[in-house]
């Protein structure tokens, strides 16, 4: 036992037989299997564990559990570092790295700590006060706070480890797995129900102190285990409670394991549970007491106290002073006592010290103090007396102040039922005046509470109502609760009136009583402007301890009753959750789907750079042997003007549209008109969203009379997909079309250039590809490379251009006879691509358009048909569409070729002039043109190509560059070469 | 700590033919056809598969079914459904390039699926001839139960399937993943 001289020699739920190595900031101990960091540290008589957030005060272990704001470290280093864990919830494992956080250079000497010195200049609200001025100077202040403030220190470099998410269906949800939700979770899987059951400990059976009422729950626990309808979450804590009974759980699958984790488990999972019901059985948390000094190391909740010496087996202390205002801390006093640790005195702060506990205390020979208070302490590292004095009947203290000596304080303000989860769902809360708690009220939800949730302080009332929450059957809630003394003091008086030595409400924040009564003098009388304003109730505790006396202390301080104040919101997480359980496996490579084309390992394997187009990876240029990018795209454009280039249009969304109400669906979503469309033939489309705005162009070919296969810009394939299913299904039913999404289906590969034809000849005998046989605009099916193609005289190069449709399965033997050596076709990418349509001035849908251009600005009347309606018609008739002052589509030609202006410049009418003035348009798409050996940009310029004069200036970060308004089509305008 | 035993099997199911069907089972010409050709009624329960001979038929909507034959037969099937139903207003699209299936098969099977799809996947609710489509992580999906054997198949668009592969494979790696194929 050498080491651990605060350890019993027998008894706890700890493995002596398995000695476990740490270290604690630079020191070795050891502790046991069973331990928590904090148990250990207490073990090893280690009871300054950090120093407080804002005063730097030296700090202990306040509580055993989850709602620890103390005792905060730092575990591991580097990328698997962990800022703030919960000394209290850590599982000792061997190796583990701990370290205080809040001090420097340790928690013993801590240069902080002349905050606390100066404690009088630095109250709530100090930082809105002090550094708001002058008004620039926070920027400055900023970081020198955040160095000083910053609790913890966050991981450094990428997370080493996995993260996974599981959504889980049950039938009902157990939150907490001690008396009343294992006896729910049992009731609820006899009854058949599936049944998750998750308790944040690493081991089912709650908190309770007796080991042998412990045993009992363990047998139910056993059963659990062997049913099949039954899954036990443990080190799972349940920390969001959201509409429709959805959960969110935290499982911490390895953390426990430290470096010895087996690599193929996650470190942690997330769980996504959707719930028929839910048993909310979270147990209470125990509230410290409100006195002077109440802060210090070795001062502790009774509860923990108890839990530390039951199921650790170890000490807290070696002389103890009890101090209570209620009778649950009797049973930590007696169990304290029992293990040999000298109890100094019980002090009960109600008047009648009398009932069965403080009866059974003193029979074992206890001190009790009643009527009495613990109002101040002494000890700088470690507690080392506790004063006393008596209080009166209104609460103030009277008599002179005794000074026990002792190492340890156990105190108990009572309890607060766990009600975050059952808030998160949109339950009410009631305050209790005979609990003074505040209780779950009526159902929001199909949720249940049961056990200390709901007030219950006997183990037989939690069980009872957990077998009723779990079968579903009707319970008494009022079952078990305990009167408390409502006349007892929420914060213990000061001992004189200068009112010296601060009284702590918020341990992590060193929120004080006095800090409470401030705010509320300043105006902050709203719980929830009191808690943004001293920080009650922030940080990762979430003010789980001190909530309720702040709000108390509110209550009193404004004359109100506390359910006049209420509390401020419980959100989730109820317990922090990390960023990387919230990522689950959605990093590096799956970080978001990738989808290739059939010929992607093709375009891979001619070493393509790729452009990533929505979440497609479409060729972006094919770079030869030491190639710039722009030496590729000139040499791929080029290829394309004068001899055949082939792209991969493969992304292009198809559509297929058939029904006898085709045309009719045609006719509304497009501004042209599709009643003469013949089988063979193919069309231009262009459709407006209600607004008129331009949504999405494309080519619809009619298959036959009543099919047409309609193809989408590659980014809008779905959305335009829902857009016409959302008008045939909510409003046009009447009309008789089925649409069919062929995107995956069809592989499209486009061959543009004056070689085309010639090219297409070699591949096919049974297509006529004479002009005057397959004119522009017309489709035919055939044999192309032996497959069954369809084949579409379209262009959106300029060039003579055929796109072959074929089965995506046939795709890759389809551009592999394309590009055949025989063939002389140049592959080319998107950017290729881009230049050839912009020298033709045919828009990009999502370059030249953002939502906010009508076919107006695009000079595109022409499309509007005059003889039907379609959707964004009416809009377009707005007179404001017909503004001069909008902006329309303009070819822009820079007075000097050579320079390339950037995508997005704005465009003034005259020459920066050093004062603000007004943007007429801006560049959307601009590119050196290898055909016309300059550059060309297009542009939406107000006035359009009316402007006059048709000069217009882009002021560039360095330099104004001249340009001329012009047609947006450079290059062959008239379509000879397409058509041809 | 040992390695697990394989909890997972994954493997690509071979090129399977898939037909699109759309037609209104209201009007008694359509179902009738659609038997003629396949030889046995559509599913019409929500969510179900019927299954004989070469084919299987997934229900998908009220109006919309997929059926699967043999990679061979889909052009044979289409153009019988195509001549079966001439003058109704239906749709008939092969669609057997647009998607590769998956079969995810062993004890944790639904495991890995979980952590990618939100469906109940208990095999007493999703039981045998099920089918739903769904997500599964980012990506939409069509998750068929065939039998009662533990192996479920997933089918997702062809431009998805190395993603979704990828994501499969990782998501079986805590349980042992024995891939048959990659």
């Amino acid at each position: 036992m050498t080491g651990q001289p605060y350890r019993l020699a027998e008894g706890g739920a700890i493995d002596r037989s398995r000695p476990v190595g740490f270290s604690f900031d630079g020191r070795r101990y050891t502790g046991f299997a069973g331990d928590t960091l904090a148990s250990a540290l207490l073990a090893n008589g280690v009871t300054l564990v950090g120093r407080s957030f804002k005063y730097h005060r030296p700090r202990g272990i306040l509580s055993a559990g989850t709602e620890e704001p103390n005792a905060l470290v730092q575990l591991g280093t580097g990328a698997r570092g962990i800022a703030n864990a919960k000394a209290t919830r850590v599982e000792l494992h061997e190796g583990l790295v701990a370290s205080s956080v809040n001090c420097w250079p340790g928690p013993r000497c801590d240069l902080g700590a002349l905050n606390d010195l100066a404690h009088r200049l630095i109250p709530a609200g100090f930082y809105y006060k002090t550094f708001m001025w002058p008004h620039r100077g926070w920027h400055f202040y900023e970081r020198l706070i955040r160095r000083m403030a910053g609790l913890g220190r966050a991981p450094e470099g990428a997370d080493p480890d996995r993260y996974e998410r599981m959504n889980a269906h049950c039938d009902v949800l157990v939150v907490g797995a001690g008396p009343a939700g294992l006896a729910a979770a049992r009731a609820a899987a006899r009854g058949g129900s599936r049944v998750i059951l998750a308790d944040e400990r690493g081991l089912p059976g709650g908190t309770l102190p007796d080991a042998a009422d412990t045993g009992r729950l363990g047998e139910t626990t056993a059963e659990l285990e062997d049913l099949d309808n039954v899954r036990i979450l443990v080190r799972t804590t349940v920390t969001g409670y959201f509409d429709h009974n959805f959960l969110i759980a935290l499982e911490r699958v390895t953390d426990h394991l430290g470096p010895h984790a087996p690599a193929h488990l996650p470190r942690q999972r997330l769980w996504r549970i959707r719930a028929g019901r839910v048993v909310l059985a979270t147990g209470a948390l125990e509230r410290p007491l409100v006195f002077a000094n109440n802060d210090r190391p070795g001062i502790m909740l009774a509860s923990a106290a108890r839990a530390y010496v039951n199921r650790f087996a170890v000490l807290p202390g070696r002389r103890a002073v009890v101090v209570t205002d209620n009778d649950s801390a009797y049973g930590a006093a007696l169990d304290l006592h029992r293990n040999g640790v000298e109890i100094a005195a019980v002090v009960d702060l109600r008047r009648n010290g009398e009932g069965g506990k403080p009866a059974e205390a003193r029979a074992a020979g206890l001190q009790i103090l009643a009527g009495h208070a613990v109002v101040d302490s002494r000890g700088r590292r470690r507690v080392r007396t506790a004063h006393v004095a008596r209080l009166d009947d209104d609460g103030s203290l009277t008599g002179p102040v005794r000074t026990l000596s002792c190492d340890l304080i156990a105190m108990s303000g009572g309890w607060n039922p766990a009600v975050h989860l059952f808030s998160q769902a949109g339950g009410r809360l009631r305050y209790d005046e005979a609990l003074r708690a505040f209780l779950p009220e009526g159902a929001p939800q199909a949720v249940r509470c049961a056990g200390a949730i709901n007030g219950a302080a006997d183990t037989a009332s939690c069980i009872a109502q957990g077998r009723a929450a779990g079968a579903g059957e009707p319970d008494d809630r009022a079952a078990g609760r305990v009167e408390a003394a409502s006349r007892a003091p929420w914060a213990v008086p000061a001992r004189n009136r200068a009112g010296e030595g601060r009284r702590f409400v918020d341990f992590q924040n060193d929120v004080t009583s006095a800090d409470i009564a401030l705010a509320a003098r300043e105006g902050y009388q709203s719980v929830e402007h009191l808690k943004r304003y001293t920080t009650l109730g922030m940080g990762t505790d979430q003010g789980k301890t001190g909530n309720v006396a702040g709000l108390a202390i509110l209550a009193q301080t404004l004359g109100l009753a506390i359910p006049e104040v209420g509390t401020t919101t419980f959100r989730p997480p109820y317990d922090p959750v990390t960023f990387g359980a919230i990522a689950g496996r959605d990093v590096g490579r799956l970080a978001d789907p990738v989808r290739r084309t059939p010929i992607h390992r093709w375009h891979e394997e001619a070493g393509a750079v790729f452009e990533d187009v929505g979440q497609w990876k479409r060729p972006f240029y094919y770079p030869q042997d030491g190639e710039t990018k722009h030496g590729a795209v000139a040499r791929e454009c080029l290829a394309v003007r004068n001899a055949a280039g082939v792209m991969d249009a493969s992304t292009l969304g198809k559509i297929l549209v058939c029904g006898p109400d085709a045309r009719a669906l045609l006719n509304r979503i497009y501004t042209n008109a599709w009643d003469r469309l013949e089988a063979g033939r193919c069309r231009y489309g262009l459709m407006l969203g209600e607004d008129g705005m331009v949504l999405d162009d494309g080519v619809t070919a009619c298959l036959a009379g009543n099919r047409f296969l309609t193809t989408t810009t590659t980014g809008n394939a779905s959305r335009v997909f829902a857009w016409l299913e959302e008008w045939l299904q909510t409003e046009w039913p009447d009309l008789d079309v089925y649409l069919t999404s062929l995107t995956e289906q069809l592989a499209t590969v486009a061959l543009a250039g004056p070689n085309a034809r010639e090219i297409l000849a070699a591949l096919t005998d049974d297509i006529d590809l004479e002009p005057d046989a397959f004119p522009f605009m017309a489709w035919r099916e055939g044999r192309v490379a032996g497959l069954p193609a369809r084949v579409f005289r379209v262009s959106y190069t300029g060039e003579l251009s055929y796109e072959i449709v074929v089965p995506a399965g046939d795709a890759m033997d389809l551009w592999t006879a394309l590009t055949g050596p025989e063939h002389a076709v140049t592959p080319f990418g998107t950017e290729a691509m881009h230049v050839l349509r912009a020298e033709k001035g045919y828009l990009m849908i999502g370059q030249e358009t953002d939502g906010t251009v009508t076919p107006l600005d695009l000079d595109m009347q022409w499309i509007l048909s005059r003889k039907k309606d379609f959707i964004g018609r009416r809009s377009l008739a707005r007179p404001a569409m017909r503004d001069p002052l909008r902006k329309r589509l303009v070819g822009l030609e820079t007075g000097d070729p050579a320079t390339v202006l950037p995508e997005g410049a704005q465009i003034l009418a005259e020459p920066p002039s050093g004062v603000p003035e007004a943007m007429i348009g801006h560049v959307t798409s601009s590119y050196w043109s290898p055909t016309l050996g300059r550059s060309i940009a297009l542009a939406l310029v107000q006035g359009g190509r009316d402007r006059e004069p048709p000069t217009v200036h882009v002021p560039l970060d360095d330099r104004t560059v001249r340009a001329s308004i012009r047609d947006p089509r450079f290059y062959d305008p008239d379509g000879v070469r397409m058509n041809g | 700590m040992a390695e697990p035993a394989p909890g997972v099997e994954l493997r690509i199911c071979p090129p399977r033919g898939r037909i699109d069907l759309r037609g209104d089972p209201a009007d008694p010409a359509f179902p009738t056809a659609v038997a003629g050709v396949l030889g046995f009624e559509l599913p019409s329960t929500p969510n179900t598969s019927r299954s004989a001979g070469a084919a299987t038929v997934l229900w998908l909507g009220p109006d919309a079914w997929l059926i699967e034959t043999e990679r061979a037969m889909e052009a044979a099937v289409a153009e019988r459904l195509a001549q079966a139903l001439p003058d109704l207003h239906c749709s008939v699209a092969a669609v057997g390039d647009g998607s590769v299936a998956f079969s995810v098969s062993g004890p944790r099977a639904a495991d890995v699926l979980a952590k990618g799809m939100t469906l109940d996947l208990d095999p007493a609710r999703f039981r045998a001839g099920h089918c739903a489509r769904s997500l599964l992580a980012r990506i939409p999906v069509l998750l068929h139960r065939p039998g009662d054997d533990f192996i479920y198949e997933v089918t997702a668009a062809r431009s998805y399937s190395e993603y979704a592969l990828d994501w499969l494979h990782d998501a079986a790696l805590e349980y042992g993943d024995a891939a048959g194929s990659s």
